[in-house]
């Protein structure tokens, strides 16, 4: 499943709210750059690989793709999408959860 | 369904002593009474599957006539049956000749858990503990298979009775990554929980102990051990509702920067590639 396009639009729609796409990549690839280039990957992302330690998907316990989490402004785990992603459903769940941080954000001023 | 059975008999006896005796005309007579031996025999049947499979596909792509493409839909949909078939009858009569182990990887590696292959796991279960090239099939049958108790029984006897080291590691291997998932579920009860938790640290373990040095793809089983714990220790706060565990590294740039350096905003965190 191609979930690029949906998550490239993501990005541009919570644009300026309290809201960041963040990827974990694991293309061991020279031509990376060119290729998110092409992509239009606007998201910042970790290289998967480590070194000698663990890679970011073992120490997430990856079995397959798409592997999404929804994670709040507290860093608590509110969704996890693994191994298929209603696309509709996602929208929703992040509008939710802006609030949630926006209403935080209120508080504190 | 007779029928297939059949042709792809008759397909295979002609095959064989034809290819046989090309070259050296004085080969021919014994090959065309002791066909080719079990190993052959297996994988005869196996190649012609794959050809009748490729035949059919080009059929059906070509075919504009909708009764022909559903009549050869069914046939391409009764070939595999009725190769698993044939082969499950040559193990039957050999149960315990390692070559059959190949036939039997046929029969259950589609992981449909159907008749032909609880029939083939149970051969395996009987007659292949101690097969070489046992631990990778049942490793490779950790996602799919759906009959816990006989793969199960499978791993641990092959992970302590298989002669081969490197069979034992992957049993091991597949051990805790099988119980692994258990630790990792969503809505799972806290003992049963602990317990998959134990069993998969365990087997881990003893990989990352015993066996560090056997390979794995481009990679060792040792290596493999050590970023599976690292995922298993983590399981536990992978669930929803639970603090994420943070990520430390480096991106795409080189610039070092964490999780939680995004506290305060919503995350979406997707883990890709470009494949």
């Amino acid at each position: 499943m191609d979930m690029f396009p949906h998550e490239r639009s993501l990005v541009k729609a919570f644009e300026g709210l309290p809201f960041v796409m963040l990827g974990v990549n694991s293309d061991d690839d020279p031509k990376l750059k060119e290729k998110n280039e092409k992509q239009q990957i606007n998201w910042r992302s970790f290289k998967d690989r480590r070194g000698a330690s663990p890679s970011i998907t073992d120490e997430w316990n990856l079995e397959g793709w798409p592997a999404l989490y929804l994670i709040d402004h507290k860093g608590i785990i509110r969704k996890k999408w693994l191994g298929g992603a209603d696309e509709m459903a996602i929208p929703k769940e992040i509008i939710e959860l802006v609030r949630a941080a926006q209403g935080d954000q209120k508080k504190e001023r | 369904m007779m029928k297939p059975t059949l042709l792809a008999g008759a397909v295979l006896l002609i095959a064989v002593p034809w290819g046989a005796g090309f070259d050296d005309p004085k080969k021919l007579q014994p090959s065309t009474k002791e066909p080719a031996g079990l190993a052959g025999q297996i994988n005869g049947l196996q190649k012609d599957f794959q050809k009748k499979q490729e035949e059919l596909s080009k059929k059906i792509s070509v075919s504009k006539d909708p009764a022909e493409r559903s009549n050869l839909n069914k046939e391409y949909q009764e070939l595999r049956p009725a190769t698993e078939k044939q082969l499950l009858e040559l193990v039957r009569n050999n149960p315990k000749d390692t070559a059959t182990l190949k036939a039997l990887e046929f029969v259950v590696e589609q992981g449909d858990n159907g008749k032909n292959a609880k029939e083939a796991m149970k051969l395996i279960a009987d007659h292949h503990i101690r097969t070489a090239g046992v631990g990778a099939l049942a490793l490779g049958l950790i996602y799919n298979w759906r009959d816990e108790a006989t793969l199960k029984g499978i791993l641990r006897d092959v992970s302590m009775q298989n002669p081969n080291r490197d069979d034992r590691a992957k049993a091991f291997f597949a051990i805790g990554l099988k119980a692994k998932q258990v630790a990792a579920a969503e809505g799972v009860a806290e003992s049963e929980r602990n317990k998959a938790f134990a069993e998969s640290t365990e087997a881990l373990e003893t990989l990352e102990k015993k066996y560090p040095d056997v390979t794995y793809g481009d990679t060792t089983l040792g290596s493999r051990a050590k970023g599976q714990l690292a995922g298993l220790k983590n399981a536990a706060n992978l669930m929803v509702g639970k603090k994420a565990p943070d990520i430390v590294g480096e991106d795409l740039d080189g610039t070092a920067f964490m999780l939680s350096d995004y506290r305060g905003k919503v995350v979406y965190l997707t883990f890709w590639s470009h494949g």
